[in-house]
C-alpha cells in the first residue's frame, strides 16, 4: 500500500517558512497547517467553489452569501451531504472563521 | 433476500466443469474471449471496447415501435445511475450508488436478488468523487464490485450471497477508493484505485476471483524503480494517478489494457520550468499514460505516457479501448481527456497516429501524429491564465463511445468549453485524511467567440476523418451504443433517447426519460427478444457545472435519482 503513515515535516506556522516549502517540492502538510485560506481555496475548495468562490460552479457562489455565519461554519464542519464533504475532522475552529471571514471579504 | 433462481444451464455447466481438468472454480458458462451476441458480459462490452451489440431484430424500420418493457427504480440513486448494467444468460445485473448490487430477470425486470453493502458512512460523507459507481464485472460465477471505502466485494451470480469482500485501500486515510468498474480476466478480478488530484499513488490491483486475495499491485505513480526518477525529490508519495475506469484485454497477447489518471496538483506553477522546478518536476511516470500489464502479475510490459508531465488534468484513465484490425495489424483506439484520440499498434503501444476530436484545443499546439511528442507545450506558471481550452471536464469525460464494425465508424462525444484560471502554488493535505490538490482557482467559459456545446461524430477510428456530426448545446455525458439494426443510441442530458441511422447520423427516434443520463446503455437477447437497457439520472460531477452554464432544466433536475429504463419491441 501507499503512502498513508507519512508523517508531515513542515514548521510551525511562519509565512516565510511556509512561502520556503513551498518554493522546493512541497512536503506534504496537516490540514491544519494551511493557514492561507487563498491556497486552501486553491488546493481544494476551488474544485466546487469557483473563481476563489466568486461564481456558481459545481458548488454555488459563496460571495454575498446571505447564510449566517454559525451556519457556513456549521456547513464546513458537516458538510452538506451527498454534495459536499464534511471538513470538521480536518479543519480547526481558527481555519474554518478564516474561512468564514473570507467568504464575506469576497469581491 | 427475494426467490431465488438457479439457471439449469448453470446447473449443468457446474457437473461439466467438476469433470474437466482447469481452475478450481465453480461452474462458469461465461467466456469473454468467445462472442456471445445475447449478452454483455463486460464493461465495455466484449474485450473489445466496441460497444457495440451485434442484435439487428431492433432496426430503423421498426424502431418507431419501440416501447418501455420494464424498469428497476434502486432508490438513493445520489448522482444518478452511472453504471453499466451487464447481461448473462437472461438475468441483468447492475451497480447503483453506494455499490448496491441488483440481479433482475433481464426479459421483465423482476428482482432476483439484491445486495446492499455496509459503507463507511462518515468516510462518505467526507468524500467528493463518492457515492456513485460506474460498474460491475462477472466471471467464474460471481459478480464483482467496488466500494468508495476501498473494498472489493464478490457476490454469488445466482444467490447475491458474499462470496468474499477484501479491502484493498486505506480509503480512510487516502480520502478515495473505488468508483469504476473491475475487468475479469481468466482467474482475476482487475480493478483501479481512484487518485488523480487525490494525493495518493493510484494503485490498480489483480485479486484472486475465487479466494478474494490481493495477488499483485500496480502502482501508477512510480510503480516501477527507475520511473521513480521522473518524479522530483518526493513528490511521488504524493502523485496521485490512478486507474479509476475499466480496462481492456487482449486474449492473443495475454495483455490488460489500462488507462492512468493525472497527477496532482493538477496545475504546475512553476510552468515551463516543469523538468527541474516545481511541485513535481519531471515526467511523472505512470500518470496519464495507458499501460499494459501482464494480467497474471501486475508486471508493466509496455506503455506510451499521452501526456509526459501532464499539466491539465487530462486524464488517460478516461475512455474505452477500442480494439480493431486494419489490413492485417491488431490497433488499439484510445481517447485521451485533453481531446485526442491516440491509436496504438495493439503488440507494443507505439504511437501510430493521434488526430483532434474537437476543435477548442490549446493546451498544446498540437501532437505529432507519429511519435506522440507534444508541440508547443502550454505550461501555466503561478499566476492568472485566460481561456484555456479544454476546461478542466475535458475534450471528453469518462462516457464511452461505439465503435461499429458495421459502418466501420467510431462514434464519440466531443465537448466543447474553456476556462480561466489562476494557479497557485499548493501543498498536500495528507493529515489527518489526504484532500483535494488542485494547484489554482478556475472557472469554466466559452470557447472564445463561440459558444459551449458538444457533438457526437462519426469518424474512421484510426484516421479521425469525419464522416458528419450531430450538434448538442450541452455536451452529452452518457455513454453511447451502436447495435447490428444499424442504429446509434445517444442519450443526452435532457433527458431523451435518441437513435439515429448510423451510417447517415439521420436522428429517427427519441424518447423521454424524464431526468438526463450520465451512465451506460447496453443491448441484450432475452427469451427472444432484444432490448435496450439504458441508466437514467443526473449529478456526475461535470454534470454538476450545468446548472451555472446553461440554466434549466439543469437548475431543477434532481440529482438523487435514477432507474433502469429497458426497451424492446411490442
Amino acid at each position: 500500500m501507499g503512502n498513508a503513515r507519512l508523517v508531515p515535516i513542515v514548521a510551525p506556522l511562519r509565512p516565510v517558512t511556509l512561502l520556503l516549502a513551498a518554493a522546493l517540492a512541497s512536503p506534504p502538510a496537516h490540514a491544519q497547517e494551511q493557514s492561507d485560506v487563498n491556497r486552501l481555496f486553491a488546493t481544494s475548495c476551488g474544485f466546487c467553489h469557483q473563481q476563489g468562490g466568486r461564481v456558481q460552479g459545481r458548488g454555488p457562489k459563496l460571495m454575498g452569501t446571505e447564510k449566517s455565519d454559525e451556519d457556513i461554519t456549521k456547513q464546513i464542519k458537516n458538510g452538506k451531504p451527498p454534495r459536499m464533504p464534511a471538513f470538521g475532522k480536518s479543519f480547526s475552529d481558527d481555519q474554518i472563521k478564516a474561512i468564514v471571514a473570507y467568504i464575506r471579504a469576497l469581491k | 433476500m427475494t426467490h431465488i433462481k438457479r439457471t439449469s444451464l448453470l446447473a449443468g455447466t457446474f457437473v461439466v466443469a467438476a469433470l474437466v481438468a482447469g481452475p478450481t472454480w465453480s461452474a462458469d458458462p461465461i467466456d469473454l474471449t468467445k462472442d456471445n451476441p445475447n449478452d454483455w458480459l463486460t464493461y465495455h462490452g466484449t474485450y473489445k471496447s466496441h460497444h457495440f451489440s451485434p442484435l439487428n431484430q431492433i432496426n430503423a424500420g421498426n424502431i418507431k415501435q419501440l416501447k418501455v418493457a420494464w424498469m428497476h427504480q434502486p432508490g438513493k440513486s445520489t448522482r444518478g445511475l452511472q453504471s453499466m448494467p451487464l447481461v448473462a444468460n437472461g438475468t441483468l445485473f447492475y451497480s447503483g450508488s453506494y455499490s448496491r448490487v441488483f440481479a433482475l430477470d433481464a426479459a421483465t425486470g423482476e428482482l432476483k436478488w439484491s445486495y446492499i453493502p455496509k459503507l463507511d458512512d462518515d468516510l462518505v460523507a467526507a468524500q467528493t468523487h463518492s457515492p456513485y459507481n460506474r460498474g460491475i464485472a462477472i466471471g467464474a460465477g460471481k459478480v464483482y464490485v467496488g466500494t468508495v471505502d476501498g473494498r472489493l466485494i464478490a457476490l454469488d451470480m445466482a444467490t447475491g450471497k458474499l462470496a468474499w469482500d477484501t479491502k484493498l485501500v486505506d480509503s480512510k486515510k487516502l480520502t478515495v477508493g473505488f468508483t469504476g468498474a473491475p475487468l475479469f480476466v481468466k482467474d482475476k478480478v482487475i480493478i483501479g484505485s481512484q487518485g488523480g488530484e487525490w494525493p495518493g499513488r493510484g494503485p490498480i490491483f489483480g485479486v484472486d476471483a475465487e479466494t478474494g486475495a490481493k495477488k499483485w499491485e500496480f502502482f501508477t505513480v512510480a510503480g516501477t524503480e527507475e520511473s521513480k526518477a521522473t518524479w522530483g525529490g518526493d513528490s511521488w508519495r504524493t502523485g496521485g494517478g490512478g486507474g479509476w475506469m475499466p480496462g481492456a484485454y487482449d486474449a492473443k497477447t495475454n495483455t490488460v489494457w489500462w488507462g492512468t489518471g493525472n497527477p496532482a496538483p493538477l496545475y504546475d506553477w512553476a510552468g515551463g520550468d516543469w523538468k527541474t522546478k516545481g511541485p513535481r518536476p519531471g515526467d511523472n511516470l505512470f500518470t496519464t499514460s495507458v499501460i499494459a500489464l501482464d494480467p497474471d502479475t501486475g508486471k508493466l510490459k509496455f506503455y506510451h505516457q499521452e501526456l509526459p508531465h501532464d499539466a491539465w488534468d487530462f486524464d488517460s484513465s478516461v475512455g474505452e479501448f477500442v480494439m480493431l484490425e486494419r489490413g492485417g495489424r491488431d490497433l488499439v483506439v484510445h481517447p485521451n481527456k485533453g481531446g485526442f484520440i491516440f491509436v496504438y499498434d495493439g503488440s507494443n503501444g507505439k504511437v501510430e497516429n493521434v488526430w483532434r476530436l474537437v476543435e477548442n484545443i490549446n493546451f498544446v499546439k498540437d501532437i505529432n501524429p507519429k511519435t506522440g511528442e507534444l508541440i508547443g507545450r502550454r505550461d501555466l506558471a503561478e499566476g492568472s491564465h485566460k481561456n484555456l481550452c479544454p476546461a478542466i471536464a475535458g475534450g471528453i469525460s469518462w462516457n464511452s463511445g461505439t465503435y461499429s464494425p458495421q459502418t466501420g465508424l467510431y462514434y464519440k462525444v466531443g465537448q466543447e468549453w474553456c476556462m480561466d484560471l489562476t494557479v497557485v502554488k499548493t501543498t498536500p493535505i495528507l493529515e489527518p485524511m489526504a484532500q483535494l490538490n488542485i494547484g489554482a482557482e478556475f472557472k469554466l467559459t466559452a470557447p472564445e467567440g463561440g459558444k459551449v456545446s458538444g457533438h457526437v461524430s462519426a469518424r474512421d477510428p484510426v484516421t479521425g476523418a469525419k464522416k458528419w456530426e450531430i450538434k448538442f448545446n450541452e455536451p452529452p455525458l452518457a455513454s453511447l451504443l451502436s447495435t447490428g439494426g444499424n442504429l446509434l443510441f445517444v442519450p443526452d442530458t435532457r433527458g431523451y433517447l435518441r437513435a439515429y441511422d448510423a451510417t447517415s447520423g439521420q436522428e429517427i427516434w427519441k424518447a423521454n426519460n424524464g431526468i438526463g443520463h450520465n451512465g451506460g446503455i447496453i443491448s441484450y437477447q432475452a427469451g427472444g427478444k432484444q432490448y435496450i437497457a439504458v441508466m437514467t439520472g443526473w449529478g456526475s460531477l461535470v454534470g454538476d457545472e450545468y446548472a451555472a452554464l446553461f440554466g434549466e432544466p439543469y437548475t431543477s433536475m434532481a440529482k438523487d435519482s435514477g432507474a433502469i429504463v429497458v426497451y424492446s419491441l411490442p
